[in-house]
């Protein structure tokens, strides 16, 4: 296992970091959502991409560790790019209307409820940004040490 | 570690993030454009008409008053409010006490103003300037001292309300913040001595703050400790210890109330050393202009109050249950769907209650029928019915005087006034059922005012009432009147129409309609409110003060009368059982007393015995198997994909059916135009259910008629909205403010517009909102509201009118028309039974039939009858109403048939524009639009309709495409009679105009995209060649 790792260059923990931060995004998400009336249709398709993520990152430290960083690397870090991407779009759009609410109205200042979905869905969002963000730092760099 | 490949792939990777995001900034640009345009003062969208043909923008034009030489001048436009504003303020304040003639004040007079809210204008607009007491009183000539209003404005002031601004959770504990006299002192330690040369007055101005979202809590629980009173309502202890300031430094002290949630004035009343109290309400914009008017003479008073003033804000029996009350069992309740607004709201609704077991005795006919029958010794009336001290102020047994301090309708005048009834007639005959009221009125002071003429009607509470547990008022506004300036000494009369269907009472459980009996114990009464009216009465009847009554009444200002058309026995079953519109009016609202669904479980508040029924607070009440069903949204049954409509019935449904005709041709078609069907045939499945649907600020488009797309609606006064000035087809009269923003006018607060009893002002109040409506390019307004103040505890009672039906009613109807007349598309709001904010979304009101139609409904039932302005010129019925978020009974309003098509479509003849507030239940959408709701209060542009995940749910209910048809031929039958039709003719469409922000991400999205690809392609070939590199 310890072999197994120092084939990989310290980016591609990056790109682990970016799966693993995309993760607590989620459970966050999930945790936003939990109030009576604050669930998020798009929450699923959330989940989905997180999984994809996830599962990518998998891939892509299994390939870049075994065959080296080369064109299936690039295409998963690129798909995984895409899909903590698309999990900052899905949760900016499913939490647009209760941002509109607490942010930009009075409609439910105050209501503890209302400020948790909120705030706990920026929080998410900010989790799945620097996942996307960390990710695509890794994809500048060489991921693995073999050649 | 950085290879050529990598940079490439990262730049990928990071164009990629960057088109994804620009894909999120078009989609939440484009969802929410109105408000994007509002923002950034852009036209996204431009409504253009190809051709003119001369018809554009004669449908409704601006009235003269707003115009110099066919333009808007917004000198002229802020003159039209700001007279109206002060003409409301001057007209709508109530003078309570004016002893020793305090007020009115010489002009010049030096005085001191104390009370944060006297330099702080409350409430009533979003937009606008405010003007503050004080500045209106220096307007009107009085002098301010100069040191306190000093100090004052470095306090940074704020009025706080129970409202948005607050904490809406359920230990929420209101202070009224006013700032204590050793704050003032602290400022300036030697403030004290500008009272000698500002000696004039103290004016202290005390008020309680009032907004949507949050009711007060009642009872000490909802006060912060150390504020020092017994509940949100009763003074404060830094209230009191201002009013020891003025008592004590000088010697004419004049306490202003600006409130709309009615405060407990008892203890100012019985203090010998303030001399005057007047209500003010809120004055909002303009409105302190009005008020410095009265207090320096230059107008005199003439307002009568829109609530009860109780002793102890906690006295009436509706606050017995007023609050948070969850059922049980309500694990039980599952909603499909509870992520629309409506059902979260501000705090979850849909599993509380709220048992109104008060029956019909809200406000003072709880008051007045109460000390009516305590005269007459009859039904336990005058027993304690609080042994806890918290609910009563009375001392020992129930008495009148100890309850009440200020009567609905009472106010006083800087003149006297002697009203008497001269006759009262009726033309039976004719079927007529108006009763003609002479009043002759005589200034009697020496100075000349204006009075309002109340008359109060009585119905004989018999033993056919008795058995069939029909409640009676003692007393109940009929109508009112406003008069001209009466000069000392002269004397008019005044002629009001009661209408006897206000008089009828509804008999739920025996002849199930309106009723009235045979007998010649009814009587009609003036009055300087309900209980001067009513003393008036028990005049008449013989009684004096040694019967119990707190003052004698003038026998000659009542009148008793004989209503003798019963066919059979001695109740008139049939007179009052139809409708204006000539329909038959039954028992409609099934489910909405919780005995519904367990009899006997619930014990209704009777006459007969006060004591004896006197409400119990409900608490922890179980719902039964039904009510869960009904609870969790299930109530109309529907055809869905899985259960589908029999062919034949979908196939008689038509879609894109072939039609010559553009809605422009409809310009003015009366509701049974025969066109309407071909014209509602031609729009295709999707172009129905989506007009259907979105009926908030943003309304669909259909194309097959040219109907553009756009924001129609609005909250009305103090909204700005953004006007088009770009299109191909602007207004001739034009905007003349440069960025091109109108601001919809502010007045002081509804309850004042009540409070001038004043038909004509109202009128003129729905003329100004219509012509600002045409200018602003918004024809559609979400007001007035109509619903009555069940409690002084609500928090939304500064956007309804009173706790009378017919004040509200008539105000509403008088507002209504005065906009109708002028194409504005005015719509009541909430219909109906919002009568607290605590769990509004959804929370269930339980009450009896007769209730709901004679407190609730009889408010919206004035003006959607509207039979004084019904002529076989036009239907002049209203053309918008707004569904509310609680449910009557266990059913939401948004699905009650009995409510929606039954009363309002059915007995009232109503056929404009039903919408949702705020995206309610839309979970229960088929089964909304099956009931008679038409669409919802949609805040979004985009063609998403979540909860359904496209048009084709629709699809397989033949009864609800009817209806949502239906709901087209409404919508558009209210469109084509308003002043929407100033910007349409058939050429009309909507066209997308390129803002600066469209552009953006347009930008965006294709640089990103390209980037993107070029970044792959470049990858690739780099990839490549190093490949190339590493094989060689």
């Amino acid at each position: 296992m310890a072999e197994n790792t120092r084939k990989l260059t310290v980016p591609a923990w990056f790109v682990a970091a970016g799966a693993a931060i995309g993760v607590l995004a989620l459970l966050v998400a999930l945790i936003s959502c939990t109030g009576e009336g604050f669930g998020m249709k798009e929450l699923p398709m959330v989940a989905l991409l997180t999984l994809a993520a996830v599962l990518l990152c998998a891939g892509i430290l299994l390939i870049a560790r075994s065959r080296g960083d080369n064109v299936f690397v690039t295409v998963m870090v690129f798909l995984m790019v895409i899909a903590l991407a698309f999990c900052v779009y899905q949760m900016i759009m499913g939490k647009s209307d209760v941002f509109g609410t607490v942010l930009f109205s009075d409609l439910e200042k105050g209501y503890a409820p209302a400020e948790r979905a909120t705030w706990l869905g920026v929080v998410s969002i900010v989790m799945y940004m620097a996942a996307t963000l960390v990710t695509a730092i890794g994809a500048f760099c060489t991921l693995s040490k073999k050649a | 570690m950085f290879k050529k490949p990598n940079l490439y792939r990262g730049l990928a990777c990071v164009f990629a993030f960057l088109l994804i995001m620009s894909l999120l900034a078009s989609s939440v640009l484009e969802e929410n454009r109105t408000m994007v345009d509002q923002t950034f003062k852009t036209n996204s969208q431009l409504i253009v008409s190809e051709k003119d043909d001369g018809s554009l923008y004669t449908a409704f034009i601006p009235d003269s008053d707003f115009l110099t030489d066919g333009k808007l001048d917004m000198a002229k436009d802020e003159a039209v409010h700001k007279a109206l504003a002060t003409r409301i303020q001057e007209e709508g304040s109530v003078l309570l006490k004016n002893e020793n003639k305090a007020l009115p004040l010489a002009a010049g007079t030096k005085i001191t103003v104390l009370g944060n809210r006297g330099y702080s204008a409350a409430g009533g607009g979003r937009g606008g300037a405010t003007v503050t007491p004080v500045a209106g009183m220096e307007q009107a000539g009085l002098v301010v001292n100069p040191v306190v209003k000093e100090i004052y404005g470095g306090l940074r002031i704020s009025n706080p309300s129970p409202g948005w601004a607050s904490n809406k959770t359920l230990d929420f504990q209101y202070d009224p913040s006013e700032t204590a006299p050793q704050k003032l002192e602290d400022a300036n330690a030697d403030y004290k001595e500008s009272f000698k040369e500002y000696s004039g007055a103290a004016i202290v101005v005390l008020g309680r703050g009032n907004g949507e979202g949050a009711d007060y809590r009642p009872g000490a629980e909802g006060v912060k400790e150390g504020v020092g009173s017994r509940n949100a309502l009763a003074l404060s202890t830094n209230e009191r210890d201002l009013l020891s300031v003025a008592k004590q430094n000088f010697d004419k002290v004049i306490v202003l109330i600006s409130t709309v949630s009615p405060m407990e004035l008892g203890e100012l009343q019985d203090d010998p050393e303030i001399d005057s109290i007047m209500w003010i309400g809120h004055t909002a914009t303009f409105g302190a202009y009005g008020l410095g008017n009265l207090l320096a003479g230059k107008a005199n008073p003439s307002g009568g109050l829109y609530d009860t003033y109780a002793r102890n804000s906690m006295s009436s029996p509706a606050m017995r249950n007023m609050g948070h009350y969850e059922l049980s069992n309500a694990d039980q309740i599952v909603r499909q769907d509870t992520s629309s607004v409506g059902t979260r709201g501000t705090d979850p609704g849909f599993t509380h209650y709220v048992i109104e077991a008060e029956s019909i005795y809200v406000g003072y006919r709880y008051y007045e029928t109460r000390y009516y029958d305590a005269v007459f010794g009859q039904g336990n009336a005058s027993v304690k019915t609080d042994s806890t001290g918290i609910y009563e102020d009375s001392k020992s047994g129930w008495n009148y005087a100890e309850e009440v301090v200020y009567s609905f309708g009472y106010g006083l005048s800087y003149t006297t006034f002697e009203k008497t009834i001269e006759n009262v007639t009726w033309d039976k005959s004719a079927h007529e059922q108006i009763a003609h009221v002479t009043v002759k009125v005589t200034n009697t002071g020496s100075v000349a005012g204006k009075t309002s003429v109340q008359i109060y009607g009585q119905a004989p509470y018999t033993d056919y009432d008795k058995k069939n547990l029909v409640e009676k008022s003692a007393v109940q506004l009929l109508n009112f009147e406003k008069t001209d300036v009466i000069q000392p000494g002269q004397s008019v009369t005044v002629t009001v129409d009661a209408d006897l269907q206000n008089l009828a009472s509804y008999d739920e459980f025996g002849a199930k309609t309106y009723i009235m009996e045979n007998s010649d114990q009814y009587y009609f009464a003036v009055g300087n409110g309900a209980h001067d009216a009513l003393n008036n009465i028990l005049a008449a009847q013989g009684k004096t003060t040694s019967d119990g009554m707190d003052y004698n009444g003038n026998a000659k200002a009542a009148v008793k009368w004989t209503y003798d058309t019963a066919r059979n026995g001695t109740v008139d079953a049939f007179t009052f059982s139809l409708s204006k519109a000539g329909v038959e009016i039954t028992n409609q609202l099934k489910y909405s007393d919780w005995n519904d669904y367990e009899p006997g479980k619930v014990k209704m508040l009777s006459r007969q015995d006060w004591a004896g029924t006197f409400p119990k607070t409900y608490e922890n009440m179980t719902a039964p198997a039904l009510m869960v069903q009904h609870y969790s949204g299930k109530v109309i049954d529907y055809h869905t994909k899985e259960n589908p409509d029999s062919a034949d019935a979908l196939a008689a449904v038509k879609f894109d059916q072939k039609t010559d005709l553009k809605f422009a041709d409809m310009k003015g078609a009366a509701f049974d135009d025969y066109r309407w069907p071909e014209v509602v045939d031609a729009m295709s499945l999707e172009e129905t259910v989506l007009f259907a649907i979105k009926s908030g600020r943003g309304f669909a488009a259909i194309d097959s008629l040219n109907f553009p797309i756009g924001s129609y609606a609005e909250n009305g006064p103090g909204t700005p909205v953004w006007v088009t000035e770009e299109t191909k087809n602007p207004a001739p009269w034009g905007i003349s403010k440069p960025e091109g923003s109108y601001t919809l006018g502010t007045f002081p607060a509804f309850c004042v517009v009540g409070c001038t009893f004043s038909p004509e002002i109202a009128h003129e109040y729905g003329r100004i909102l219509a012509n600002d409506a045409i200018l602003g390019g918004k024809p559609m307004m979400w007001l007035p509201g109509a619903n009555t103040h069940r409690t002084p505890y609500n928090g939304r009672s500064e956007q309804y009118y009173s706790e009378d039906p017919v004040l509200t009613g008539v105000i509403t109807m008088e507002a209504a028309m005065g906009a109708i007349a002028k194409g504005g598309i005015v719509t009541a709001k909430h219909f109906a039974f919002n009568d607290q904010e605590m769990h509004r979304s959804g929370v269930g009101t339980f009450m009896t039939e007769q209730r709901a139609r004679e407190v609730e409904l009889r408010a919206f039932q004035i003006p959607f009858e509207a039979s004084k302005y019904d002529t076989a010129e036009k239907d002049a019925g209203m053309l918008g109403v707004m569904t509310s978020f609680s449910k009557l009974g266990g059913i939401e309003c948004t699905v009650n048939e009995g409510l929606l098509s039954g009363i309002l479509a059915g007995e009232w003849n109503y056929n404009g524009y039903i919408v949702s507030d705020l995206k309610d239940d839309l979970d229960l959408m088929p089964q909304a639009f099956l009931a008679g709701l038409g669409g919802y209060d949609w805040r979004t542009e985009s063609d998403d309709i979540d909860p359904y995940k496209d048009v084709e749910f629709f699809r397989y209910d033949a009864e609800l495409l009817k209806a949502m048809k239906e709901v087209c031929h409404q919508k558009m039958y209210v469109f084509a009679n308003s002043s929407f039709m100033n910007t349409v003719n058939t050429s009309t469409h909507t066209v997308w105009n390129m803002t600066w922000w469209r552009m953006a991400y347009i930008v965006g999205i294709a640089a990103s995209a390209a980037l993107t690809l070029i970044a792959l392609v470049l990858y690739a070939i780099a990839a490549a060649k190093n490949n190339k590199k590493e094989r060689d």
